[in-house]
């Protein structure tokens, strides 16, 4: 019977998706797409990992680029200010903006819904203050941070060079997804999902909801702030402005795009986004119209988003209900 | 210093009371239909444009701008009801999918404004030039006819909830959807009418605001989450504690950019909004679980 493999065509696919990636340099050296590749790896653990905080854990963390920000200016001013390597920087990024995840959480855990969102949009919003507060420690202020140390490997420079970050990149998007992705299928994951879905339902089996709140803030923000400090050591420059609505909504309509709640949503919705964004530069101002009305229209006229697309393909290939 | 705190006070409350003008718009959307929109501070934003459009390019008064604008934005905010909200209503997800698509919304709404009106900074005259002297205390007129404009929109939105049919009717839903169906009470025109009525009072707000700041096409946004914080602050759709909230963070604003600086403003509301949900976890008066 080939119809068990059939079944599994979803991990062919996959790995036919990411034997691609790994030989893609090989035969593409166009510096612009590998680029567009590179930010695609990174908004893909991003967005997945505001996917897990958001779609699977059900709390509306609207401080996710906070995280990243906070990821991506620890582990630069840490290179720049102390001369400490960039990879103890970008492993630090992540450890900083887990901690900054874990005192957001704080206040957060016995809040729900709504208010959490907005303690955590308020948070994040403070951010730029605390940035041009630590001016004195050489966060850049208001100007931003430029020439941030490039990455190098045993004595080898990156420099401007894309193949390099490109394996790393992709190196380090994978571990971070692969971890998301045995978070999801484990026992935590299954609390998260329970807490979800009927909060006090997973209290009355015994579930401490407090710590599963801060687990999932801890990781989320762990990621995140680990790719915020890849994409300070890649494009070098950091500012401010990087808090402002362009890249939140940006993020956030890879989670919705994509699919909320589901795996590999997120990632697919990172590359779609990032790609129809680069697209769309050549409209100018009205890129950003352009997308929020996509936005809008996804969310209307097709709520479970890309992965409620290949469910159907799944049913229409597999012929039974999922 | 006596002198500077009485001033820092009366600038404490005519700050709140512009506050709990755009706050009570939010508040009420949120207690009929719970839904948190993030668009308000692109109405905002475009009626201080409207304004502008008027006044500064068809030289028409204060008085008519208003009349004009008022009900313009009011249709504008029932259209942005029934395009982009009531569709995504009673499916499942509602409560996140809202958030996105008003987000979305806002974000492509300001970008428009940029494009129609340009990105440069435009400016509103006062509505009446001038200062009052009350001993030795100076404060220009504008100020003056904020605070009542304030007051009196306050005060009117009150005895509109409480009075009319229709403003009962609001209150029915808030508490009790489900019940205020039975009854018979058309709930989605309801929503949308309550939707035009919190727009409408950004647009005061927003026509107000506009010649004491600049109006710039992401000017909507600082108001917007200074109006979510008010009415977390207060607690979700209740009313009052909005109104509380929108006078003590307008007096901790005035005292905090007195002492300490303009800068620190939104990091101490953010402290004390924290500090807030850390004792009572639904507000100050919030009900609502």
């Amino acid at each position: 019977m080939n119809y068990k493999i059939l079944k599994e065509y979803k991990i062919f696919i996959s790995l036919i998706f990411i034997l691609i990636l790994l030989v893609f340099p090989v035969f593409v050296q166009d510096e612009y797409f590998l680029h567009l590749l590179i930010l695609c790896f990174i908004w893909a653990a991003v967005a997945e990992a505001w996917n897990l905080i958001m779609g699977y854990s059900g709390i509306f963390s609207l401080g996710q680029i906070a995280f990243f920000v906070f990821g991506g200016y620890s582990s630069a001013m840490l290179a720049k200010e102390l001369g400490w390597s960039p990879w103890l920087g970008i492993l630090s990024g992540g450890i900083s903006a887990s901690v900054f995840g874990l005192i957001m959480a704080g206040p957060c855990l016995r809040l729900k819904g709504v208010y959490i969102a907005l303690l955590t949009l308020a948070a994040a919003d403070s951010v730029p203050y605390l940035i041009l507060w630590a001016e004195r420690f050489g966060s850049g202020g208001s100007g931003g941070l430029s020439s941030i140390p490039t990455l190098s490997f045993f004595h080898y420079e990156y420099g401007v060079q894309k193949i390099p970050y490109y394996y790393t990149g992709l190196v380090i998007s994978g571990i971070c997804l692969y971890i998301i992705y045995r978070v999801i299928h484990s026992k935590i994951g299954l609390g998260f999902i329970g807490f979800r879905d009927s909060p006090e339902f997973a209290k009355s089996l015994g579930l401490n909801d407090y710590k599963y709140k801060l687990i999932v803030f801890g990781i989320s923000a762990f990621i995140t702030g680990i790719m915020g400090a890849f994409y300070a050591h890649y494009v070098t420059v950091l500012s401010p402005k990087l808090l402002g609505l362009d890249l939140f909504l940006t993020v956030i309509m890879m989670v919705e795009f994509g699919g909320t709640g589901r795996f590999p949503g997120a990632l697919l919705g990172a590359f779609i986004i990032t790609l129809l964004s680069e697209f769309l530069r050549g409209f100018g101002l009205y890129r950003l119209v352009i997308l929020g009305a996509t936005v809008v229209a996804s969310i209307i006229y097709m709520p479970k988003g890309v992965i409620g697309y290949i469910d159907f393909l799944d049913k229409l290939i597999l012929g039974k209900k999922k | 210093m006596t002198y500077q705190l009485i001033e820092a006070i009366i600038s404490g409350i005519t700050l709140g009371s512009i506050y709990a003008v755009i706050a009570m718009g939010l508040c009420l959307v949120y207690g009929v239909s719970k839904i948190f929109n993030f668009a308000h501070g692109t109405m905002f934003t475009w009626s201080a444009y409207l304004a502008w459009l008027c006044i500064n390019q068809f030289r028409l008064n204060y008085l008519i701008t208003f009349i004009i604008v008022l009900p313009v934005m009011y249709c504008f905010g029932i259209a942005l009801e029934r395009i982009v909200i009531r569709p995504l209503r009673w499916k499942s997800d509602w409560q996140f999918t809202t958030i996105v698509a008003t987000l979305a919304t806002a974000i492509m709404l300001d970008n428009l404004c940029q494009i129609i009106f340009n990105p440069r900074t435009k400016m509103l005259p006062p509505i009446l030039n001038g200062t009052v002297k009350f001993q030795s205390y100076v404060m220009s007129k504008h100020e003056i006819i904020i605070f009542f404009v304030g007051i009196i929109t306050i005060i009117f939105v009150k005895l509109y909830l409480s009075k009319t049919k229709t403003g009962m009717a609001i209150r029915a839903v808030s508490q009790d959807v489900v019940g205020a169906q039975i009854i018979g009470i058309k709930v989605d025109q309801l929503f949308s009418r309550t939707f035009g009525i919190s727009v409408v009072l950004a647009a005061i707000a927003g026509i107000l605001m506009a010649p004491k700041f600049y109006i710039t096409p992401l000017g909507g946004w600082g108001p917007l989450i200074k109006g979510f914080i008010i009415v977390a602050f207060g607690g979700l759709g209740s009313l009052s504690g909005t109104l509380y909230a929108a006078f003590i963070l307008g007096l901790v604003e005035a005292m905090v950019s007195l002492y300490i600086g303009p800068l620190w403003v939104f990091p101490f509301w953010t402290l004390l909004f924290i500090l807030i949900l850390a004792i009572r976890p639904k507000g100050l008066l919030g009900s609502w679980g």
